[in-house]
């Protein structure tokens, strides 16, 4: 946790429906923070399981009455992003930097 | 003219064979009976000379003695002897004659008795004595001689009856023969008037059945040709061709149909069919199965589907048996879809000349309430091309396998690139004559067929081997010269249909990259049964999600599935 109270999951590679139990995993220790950035500049490929895990992130942070997580899409990430039409609800930023500074 | 006609007038024919027959034997007998009665009658004419000629000797024989008596002088000696030496021999050829006739030789026999008893009375006395009691000698003498001739005169009678008899025979014979003739005339006249009466009525009753069935035949063939006359899709990778021929005017016409129409993303939706009955009848009916099957198949994607959906509709109609093929043809795949209610196998004709016969399905349309129609799918090879048809092409054979195998000789030898191969193998097998029964023929013959590009089998779930099918299939579009974006937007595509297939299907699952005249499709196939498309609703739900992004991301999905699940996308890749 940082000081501006964010918890940040940063991720690299691949991330596919195989590894979909890992990613979960460490979406859920956002559950509770204040905000929630889940950092996906380092993500080469990324299909639409992972976005699934993130809705489900939505969701939970929702009911807990939380913020909607912000996600750093990078530039591979960005495009599955913008066809799902996921950016209302969950906010997308091009750098850390941004994501933070909101 | 119909059987019976053909029978009717079969018989005629026999009995007048027979009859002529029996005429002929008849005549003959009568005519060697005639023969007989003239050999009878030369025996006759003998008979009476010989007996003339033997009255004769014996008044020779008398006169001479009686000259002699007169006047003792030798000359009439001569006479007497040579009368004498004759008279033996004539009444042996009399007698031998009469014999052939079958007459009692008494009379002869009688008067060589009369003769022995002249010669002994009178002939030698007076040879021995010529001056001596010559009154009473020529008294025995005329007694003698009278009787003889009274002999003769019987014998000249029994001659002359008999000769009479045999002539009256004779002419009763050639009467009979004449009455037989005329007889026989009447009786042939009457039979050949029995038949040709016959024969006017049944060509009269046919001529009016035929005009019957013209009519409805103008109907029921205008309604085809309002059906059939729509044209065939024209498509840049399948031509098409169709033909249907109605049958013949001894038969009635049928309710045969073909059908192909295009469905968006380069898909065909094609049926066959044939509607038990003829006439009008079954034209109706054969425009319900077929609008049906197109109303069906506009909606399903599943061939089986829509069968089942056309017998429902069709069993609310209470119709009589429909067969029927239909299914879809991805000429950018290259696949075909289909599914057969009790219909002939679908034909391909391969590049080698190969035949193969598609696998068939389920009972006719229209008969049992099942509702379940086995949907196949096969890959098409090549340069080949499909053959569908209705039974009326084979039929026509009495012997079905006989006809099945000359359609596939017909099929094996048919020009694929021909302006329409359907008419060339209506010709074929008929030669121009009409067919007995309805026939409708569709071929679909791919031009190109899409080539593998690459293919990757998927036989295990791990993360590397998901991670490396994508690098190799990333490598493979810029193999194939496509951009940086197109790649990254082709191996996104690729992700999620091998996450739904690996999740939610079955290994092995199979993936294909097809490129069919600069246009590329991704197959992805699994060995599960498939599931129905979720609605996708909203961006946070959770379902459905991945084929949405492929839709979003410019791809069009084709969705198909029994035997295998099998999603095709056309990649959005713009031409080069």
């Amino acid at each position: 946790m940082d000081p501006a109270g964010s918890s940040i999951a940063s991720f690299s590679g691949e991330i596919d429906f195989t590894g979909k139990d890992a990613f979960d995993e460490r979406l859920r220790a956002l559950d509770v923070a204040e905000t929630a950035i889940v950092d996906l500049t380092d993500v080469t490929y990324m299909d639409s399981t992972a976005l699934s895990q993130l809705i489900r992130l939505l969701r939970r942070r929702l009911d807990a009455g939380k913020t909607a997580p912000r996600v750093v899409t990078g530039s591979r990430v960005a495009r599955l992003f913008r066809v799902a039409g996921l950016g209302e609800m969950i906010p997308a930023f091009e750098t850390l930097g941004e994501a933070q500074t909101v | 003219m119909n059987s019976q006609g053909r029978v009717g007038s079969l018989v005629g024919i026999f009995a007048a064979v027979v009859l002529f027959a029996i005429f002929t034997a008849s005549a003959i007998w009568v005519l060697e009976a005639i023969a007989g009665n003239s050999a009878d009658q030369r025996l006759l004419r003998t008979a009476q000379v010989e007996r003339a000629r033997l009255l004769r000797l014996q008044l020779d024989e008398e006169t001479a003695i009686r000259g002699y008596v007169a006047t003792v002088k030798p000359q009439f000696l001569p006479t007497y002897y040579n009368a004498r030496r004759r008279f033996g021999e004539t009444a042996t050829r009399l007698t031998k004659t009469l014999d052939a006739l079958s007459i009692d030789d008494r009379i002869v026999r009688e008067e060589r008795v009369v003769n022995a008893e002249w010669l002994a009375k009178v002939a030698t006395p007076s040879l021995r004595n010529p001056r001596s009691s010559i009154f009473l000698v020529q008294l025995t003498s005329k007694s003698l001689v009278d009787g003889f001739r009274n002999l003769d005169a019987q014998l000249f009678t029994r001659l002359t009856t008999r000769s009479e008899a045999a002539d009256k025979s004779a002419t009763d014979l050639i009467t009979r023969l004449l009455v037989g003739s005329l007889v026989l005339g009447a009786v042939l006249a009457l039979v050949f008037a029995a038949i040709a009466t016959a024969g006017f009525r049944v060509a009269a009753k046919l001529q009016e059945q035929r005009k019957a069935f013209e009519d409805e035949k103008r109907v029921a063939d205008a309604l085809q040709q309002a059906f059939l006359g729509r044209d065939l899709p024209k498509l840049p990778d399948a031509v098409l061709s169709g033909v249907y021929a109605p049958a013949g005017r001894e038969a009635k016409v049928g309710g045969d149909w073909y059908d192909a129409f295009a469905l968006p993303d380069d898909r065909i939706l094609f049926s066959i069919g044939d509607v038990a009955g003829h006439g009008v009848e079954a034209a109706v009916v054969m425009s319900r199965a077929r609008q049906s099957i197109l109303t069906a198949g506009i909606e399903e994607s599943d061939p089986g589907a829509v069968l089942a959906r056309t017998n429902r509709v069709l069993r609310m109609q209470d119709v009589t048996m429909v067969t029927a093929a239909c299914g879809f043809i991805d000429t950018r795949s290259g696949t075909i879809a289909y599914a057969s209610a009790g219909h002939p196998p679908i034909v391909v004709l391969l590049q080698t000349r190969e035949i193969r016969q598609l696998a068939t399905g389920g009972p006719p349309l229209g008969i049992a309430g099942s509702n379940s129609y086995a949907s196949f799918q096969t890959t098409i090879a090549p340069q080949s091309m499909l053959v569908l048809y209705t039974d009326g092409l084979v039929e026509y054979a009495r012997d079905w396998d006989a006809g099945e195998r000359r359609l596939l000789e017909a099929i094996r030898r048919l020009d694929r690139n021909g302006p329409s191969p359907a008419a060339a193998l209506l010709e074929a097998i008929f030669r121009g004559k009409a067919p007995v029964d309805d026939v409708a023929i569709l071929t679909i013959c791919f031009r190109s067929v899409p080539h593998d590009v690459r293919s990757w089998k998927i036989l295990a779930i791990e993360a590397c081997v998901m991670r490396r099918t994508r690098a190799e299939f990333s490598a493979a579009l810029r193999t194939a010269q496509r951009s940086d974006e197109e790649v990254e937007i082709g191996t996104m595509i690729l992700g999620e249909l091998l996450a739904n297939a690996c999740e939610h299907g079955e290994l092995p699952v199979e993936v294909e990259l097809l490129e069919s005249r600069g246009k590329f499709t991704l197959v992805v196939t699994d060995a599960g049964r498939g599931i129905a498309r979720p609605r996708f609703r909203d961006p946070t739900s959770l379902r459905g999600r991945g084929l949405a992004i492929v839709e979003a991301l410019g791809g069009a999905i084709t969705l198909s599935h029994k035997p295998l699940s099998r999603v095709a996308v056309r990649l959005p890749f713009g031409s080069r």
